[in-house]
């Protein structure tokens, strides 16, 4: 409970001390926001590594960051070479996002199932 | 389990603040109209300005054109006048047209010296001419210097292919045989011309020693009539240098 709370503090902390940051220059919006998609997938990807019993906190704080800057390098090179890697990648990991909140729904499904048996 | 908690917790920490960030990055520019609203309205409004401009520029140069046509028509007038200036100019200088003008009338006789010369001899010898043709191209060289536009011997006009030979005895300007007393019409300024053939070395300190009826009278207005043969150029074409 302890570090759930203190996880909620640290996105209240992240979230204040936001608003106070300075913006994103208008260019490099698309890099942030594909960073920020990078993040999203990587956590629905810890969270359904966890439920399959499969989560390494290595595994799931390297993905974190190194997709993120990969995305974004990534997203650099397609701008200059005028190839729209951008929307790839969005797409990549939207793809993967959506799958990996269907094998969260169907772990808790089941697991849901499994309750209702044992109470039965 | 320590660091693993404080990992989480910095991931935590950094997806809400960067989200945060890049919410407030959105919104800002959402307000800024020109920037996210619409790329493609601000292309629409480039191309409708584009398309204006070209109108404009195209109207433009059609104004261009007809300051140019009025500018042509009203140098037309002018153009035209000199041309004909010209053309006028050129039909005088190659003898096409009668011309008067100021200018002087030289008579040369010989008819006096002629007969001194048959009473000397004891005999009229009709062959004996005393003028030759050198005489009157000389005369027609010193008219030239001094000044004479217009030039005709005996009613033949003097142009720039004319031909004066002596046909002995006689004299032939441009094949028309001439014979005394000539009468040179000259026009140019009576006065210059009049002094310029009492030069010495010119036709009448010539002929001081003989008794040569020659007269020089300036003359306020002199008719010279217009070549009569028609001048028709068979081999002559103009050509027009490359290098100006």
């Amino acid at each position: 409970m302890k570090s759930i709370f203190i996880s909620l503090l640290c996105i209240a902390s992240g979230i204040v001390l936001g608003f106070f940051a300075p913006t994103v220059p208008y260019v490099y919006m698309k890099y942030v926001a594909i960073a920020i998609m990078a993040a999203f997938d990587s956590i629905i990807g810890a969270w359904a590594a966890y439920t399959q019993n499969t989560f390494d906190l290595n595994i799931f704080a390297s993905g974190f960051f190194v997709n993120a800057i990969i995305a974004i390098i990534f997203t650099m090179m397609g701008e200059a070479l005028n190839v729209d890697i951008y929307s790839v990648a969005i797409f990549v990991f939207v793809f993967r996002i959506f799958n990996n909140l269907s094998i969260i729904r169907r772990f808790m499904l089941e697991d849901m199932s499994k309750k209702k048996k044992k109470t039965k | 389990m320590k660091t693993k908690l404080i990992v989480i917790y910095v991931i935590c920490f950094l997806v809400a603040f960067v989200v945060t960030i890049q919410m407030r990055t959105v919104n800002i520019n959402k307000a800024d109209i020109l920037r996210l609203k619409t790329e493609n309205e601000l292309r629409d409004e480039v191309n409708q300005w584009k398309d204006a401009y070209n109108n404009l520029s195209s109207k433009n140069v059609e104004l261009n054109k007809r300051i140019e046509e009025y500018r042509d028509a009203s140098n037309q007038d002018e153009s035209i006048a000199l041309m004909k200036k010209e053309l006028d100019t050129a039909n005088i200088l190659a003898g096409l047209t009668p011309v008067k003008g100021k200018g002087v009338t030289i008579v040369l006789d010989e008819s006096k010296a002629r007969e001194k010369i048959a009473l000397d001899a004891g005999h009229y010898d009709s062959n004996v001419f005393i003028i030759s043709a050198e005489d009157i191209m000389t005369l027609i060289n010193e008219l030239l210097l001094n000044g004479a536009e217009v030039i005709s011997v005996n009613d033949q006009r003097i142009t720039s292919r004319s031909s004066i030979v002596a046909v002995d005895p006689k004299i032939q300007i441009d094949g028309v045989t001439i014979a005394a007393p000539y009468t040179i019409k000259a026009i140019g300024n009576p006065e210059t011309l009049a002094s310029g053939v009492y030069l010495k070395s010119g036709i009448i300190d010539k002929y001081k020693g003989i008794q040569l009826d020659i007269t020089v009278t300036p003359m306020e207005e002199i008719i010279i009539q217009d070549y009569d043969a028609s001048v028709n150029l068979q081999y002559t074409v103009p050509y027009e240098s490359e290098v100006q």
